[in-house]
């Protein structure tokens, strides 16, 4: 009883006081932990966007751009989800809502395409001039 | 009193949770910046290799045009793409760079542009590629390629002159196939037989040597040299390791070899019953006829085309006028991209 007395009253303050500052804290850096994870996450997937993209073209390179047919996208999207987690939709059209775009536009009178690989989900968006066979 | 006993309880949970977030935090937060900037920059860097890829590829399908330009008129440092004044992208050497831009060739945002790292036969390109990133800051990657002209010694024998002459009024310049021999011989194979004449033991040869004990006549020199107004008839064997320009001269039973190209320049002069192994290419000025190249048996290793850029150029003043552009496929330079290296 002697303690209760000695400690009544100034113990709930303090610990009410310490776990509205806590609280407060705890909220605080949790909106820039959360958002940390988020940007890891982005990251993440912002990386393996341009490294598949890398890839498509590395294997685009190898194709006959003037008879690229959706088989040759195919063959792709396959080779790549070999080594994905995630099963990847592959199109050389925005039907179906794909998660990777594949366009190539040729030139008229060169025979050089711009390829546009653009991912729908990602922000991640990368050109590059390739000459036909 | 009371206070004395309990204070600081409190206070030092939230100073220690205070001191704990204020390192873990920055620390993460530090940690996420350097991993934004790391993926920022391994984007920016693929995406201005790729730019400095289309750069190598741009020129890969302009080929033929690029065969029309002499490679010994360029400079190191030359830039290779220029713009024209109507906007289209032109293979020329200024002191400029042009920067493909999607305004003027709806090419994207692919930026680059190719400079010329060294000249000669088989020259040299760097392709720069650029991106800027959305902080601004700007990537260069670039890629040193050459341009490599396809060699293979190719023969031809360009028949009687009635019978040449009789052909090209029927059928025409373009159908040259018809009437030569064409075979394709590896390099090696120019240099063996090449080094067969280029043998001082060769004139020591009995079976060169005519009847009337006459050494065969030769010449082989370091220099270019020209023939003018010459009579060089029977068993000659002329070696030359430069250029030979041959103009009102006539070459007869001889074996001709030239390590460098061979200009014939009519009108007069003819060659004629005769081996002649080029190395560079063939060049004919204001030929009159046919039978300037009566019977001959022509090897062209053609590792070097003329200023037209073809390795066989039989354009003349008479019925035998052979437009370059006619000649088979075999006759015009295959260029290829090569020695691809990322600097």
């Amino acid at each position: 009883m002697k303690i209760l007395k000695t400690q009544k009253g100034f113990t709930l303050i303090e610990v009410m006081t310490a776990i509205v500052i806590g609280l407060v804290l705890i909220i605080a850096f949790s909106g820039a932990i959360v958002s940390s994870f988020k940007a890891e996450v982005r990251m993440d997937e912002r990386m393996e966007a341009s490294r598949i993209s890398d890839s498509i073209i590395e294997q685009l390179q190898n194709k006959n751009l003037n008879t690229l047919g959706s088989n040759d996208i195919d063959d792709i999207q396959t080779n790549i989800n070999n080594f994905v987690t995630k099963n990847l939709v592959i199109s050389d059209s925005n039907t179906g809502n794909p998660d990777i775009t594949v366009e190539t536009d040729k030139r008229d009178d060169l025979n050089l395409y711009l390829v546009t690989i653009n991912w729908s989900d990602r922000n991640y968006k990368i050109e590059v001039l390739l000459a036909g066979d | 009193m009371i206070f004395k006993k309990n204070e600081g309880v409190a206070i030092v949970l939230v100073m220690a949770l205070l001191v704990i977030g204020g390192i873990l935090i920055p620390v993460l937060m530090r940690a996420t910046e350097t991993h934004i900037n790391v993926a920022v920059h391994k984007e920016a860097v693929s995406k201005s290799f790729y730019a400095a890829d289309s750069g190598v590829e741009f020129v890969k399908a302009n080929l033929d045009q690029i065969r029309k330009i002499n490679f010994n008129s360029i400079n190191s440092g030359d830039f290779l793409l220029v713009e024209d004044d109507d906007g289209e992208l032109k293979f020329s050497f200024q002191d400029d760079k042009y920067y493909i831009d999607s305004n003027v060739l709806e090419m994207g945002d692919i930026k680059f542009n190719i400079s010329v790292s060294s000249t000669g036969s088989n020259p040299s390109f760097i392709s720069e590629g650029n991106y800027v990133s959305t902080s601004g800051k700007k990537y260069t990657e670039r890629i040193k390629f050459d341009i490599s002209v396809d060699s293979g010694l190719k023969s031809f024998n360009i028949q009687e002159v009635e019978d040449v002459e009789d052909y090209y009024n029927e059928s025409g310049p373009g159908n040259l196939l018809d009437h030569i021999n064409i075979n394709d011989w590896g390099a090696e194979d120019f240099i063996s037989f090449a080094s067969l004449f280029l043998s001082n033991s060769f004139f020591e040869n009995d079976d060169f040597v005519d009847d009337s004990e006459e050494i065969i006549d030769q010449y082989y020199e370091n220099t270019d040299k020209n023939f003018n107004n010459e009579d060089i008839d029977g068993e000659n064997i002329i070696i030359k390791n430069g250029n030979l320009i041959i103009k009102d001269t006539n070459i007869n039973n001889s074996i001709v070899v030239i390590d460098g190209y061979l200009d014939f320049d009519p009108p007069s002069g003819k060659i004629s019953n005769s081996i002649v192994i080029v190395k560079k290419n063939v060049t004919s000025q204001g030929t009159s006829s046919g039978d300037d190249f009566e019977n001959n048996m022509f090897y062209i290793y053609s590792n070097d085309p003329n200023t037209q850029g073809y390795y066989l150029d039989f354009r003349g003043t008479g019925n035998f006028d052979i437009n370059p552009g006619d000649l088979p496929e075999e006759y015009k330079p295959k260029l290829s991209i090569s020695g691809w290296e990322q600097l």
